[in-house]
């Protein structure tokens, strides 16, 4: 119906957010048409009654209800850089925590960054992902020797440990990239999705690993996200169940890989983010 | 104590500071949750949890925008998480987005004309709380807090052209909860389409 292609129009007239062409056009319209007319009138009573709203009694007991679980808590915190911990306990995390975030349902629609986050640089999140497919066998927790081995590895890893083996040479440079995915990985390498992965090179992946293995969530309103679904904590992160993340707004980017203990994670807020 | 010695003495973990912001904004969020939510529990449990947020959170509070825009958003996502939780539990009810309008409940008119205003603000009331949450969101944030369109989009995040078109289709949804409702455009309505007949004239051609 013509009249439908007005509505937004009238909406917005009655708002006074129309650019002066617009409004030309939408009021020259309005003066020949009765239908328009009524529907304008209905919006603009609309509007009076909603606006003649009054405010709300505050209940009584709600400030020092406020209070009460403000105290409870520690004092607000800027977000801080944690140190780096070294690869291999990272790696250690990556076997065994993903699986555990894996292993939650999730994570509903694709998230941030979409479909294809090209190539090696979701070996981040790749890493930790793919941890679980080969596996019948528990994952293996690696060791600092293993993480800083010389040997050049095999690219078709038998086990989960040989695998991870050689996706952490892989990430520090000692090795070229790995072995093309089975099926099994490439359908959980999709899931890298999760993670915000975003396109950069290998060697970018491998020291952004390096320098900060903590979750990191970026993106408009991140701070906000965080102060709404996070407990703070000590060392300036927030504390996030998978549950809230499995929730994540698609205009946020999480990257990097945490363990989830108690069901819940770990996440900074991109220095980005944080920085007045 | 200005509004912004607040905001820094707050960033420094001052709970008085605080509490003296809480007492600053409570009503304006408090009355926000209570128009976003079904019960007055819910409302208070929304507005304690976003002025939670706000001391969780001000210290990565950037004030490149307007404090009262970021406590909106605050307030707005606290009620939206919320409804989803009820939602969940099946709680909430609301019109979807394809103009199917719920059977109303027998209105009673009465003649008093205190009681017609009653009646028409119950309906406006159930109206907006029919309303599919993301939409009651944007439309209370314009009709009740006066919010721009920009200050919308600041407040929660999405696109002006999306605030516009939101704003446009949570009127249009609750213009027709109202009709079949019957009570609320028949008097009003008519009042002001004479207005606009005159002003339509006035800037018209």
């Amino acid at each position: 119906m013509e009249h439908e292609t007005y509505w937004e129009q009238l909406s917005a007239l009655l708002d006074g957010e129309l650019n002066e062409t617009d409004r030309a056009a939408v009021t020259a319209h309005l003066a020949q048409c009765a239908d328009c007319q009524a529907y304008l009138a209905e919006l603009t009573a609309l509007r009076d009654a909603m606006g003649a709203w009054g405010d709300e009694d505050v209940p009584g007991g709600f400030a020092e209800g406020v209070m009460e679980r403000v105290r409870r808590e520690a004092r607000p915190k800027r977000g801080q850089r944690r140190a780096w911990r070294g690869l291999a306990a990272l790696a250690a995390c990556a076997a065994v925590a993903l699986l555990a975030i894996h292993s939650v349902p999730r994570m509903g629609g694709a998230a941030t960054g979409g479909s294809a986050p090209a190539a090696a640089e979701s070996r981040v999140a790749d890493a930790s992902v793919t941890a679980a497919a080969p596996a019948q066998t528990e994952p293996t927790e690696m060791t600092a020797e293993t993480a800083t081995e010389e040997e050049a590895p095999t690219p078709q890893a038998d086990t989960t440990a040989d695998w991870l083996e050689t996706q952490m040479l892989f990430l520090t440079g000692g090795t070229e990239e790995p072995a093309a995915e089975t099926a099994e990985e490439t359908k959980l390498v999709s899931e890298d999705a999760y993670y915000g992965a975003t396109p950069e090179s290998a060697n970018a992946a491998a020291e952004r690993l390096a320098d900060d293995d903590a979750l990191t969530l970026a993106g408009e309103g991140a701070a906000d996200w965080l102060a709404a679904h996070g407990e703070p904590t000590e060392d300036g992160r927030w504390r996030v169940s998978v549950e809230a993340l499995d929730a994540l707004p698609d205009t946020l980017t999480l990257t990097g890989i945490e363990r989830p203990e108690d069901g819940a994670v770990l996440v900074a807020l991109a220095e980005t983010e944080a920085t007045p | 104590m200005e509004e912004q010695e607040l905001i820094l003495r707050c960033q420094q973990g001052d709970e008085a500071a605080f509490e003296a912001l809480l007492h600053l904004y409570e009503k304006r969020v408090y009355t926000l949750c209570r128009r976003m939510c079904r019960t007055e529990e819910d409302a208070m449990e929304a507005a304690q949890d976003a002025f939670l947020a706000v001391w969780r959170g001000i210290g990565a509070y950037r004030a490149d925008a307007a404090f009262s825009t970021w406590l909106y958003r605050l307030a707005t996502n606290a009620c939206l998480d919320l409804l989803r939780r009820e939602k969940k539990r099946g709680g909430d009810v609301s019109l979807d987005d394809d103009e199917t309008v719920p059977d109303r409940r027998d209105p009673a008119p009465l003649p008093d004309e205190l009681a017609e205003r009653a009646e028409e603000q119950r309906a406006l009331r159930e109206g907006v709380l029919a309303l599919p949450a993301d939409y009651r969101a944007v439309l209370l944030l314009r009709e009740t807090e006066q919010l721009s369109y920009a200050e919308i989009a600041e407040a929660t995040g999405l696109e002006l052209g999306t605030v516009k078109s939101r704003i446009s289709r949570a009127r249009h949804l609750l213009r027709n909860y109202l009709t079949a409702d019957g009570n609320f455009f028949a008097e009003r309505a008519s009042k002001v389409t004479e207005c606009n007949r005159k002003e339509a004239g006035t800037h018209g051609t």
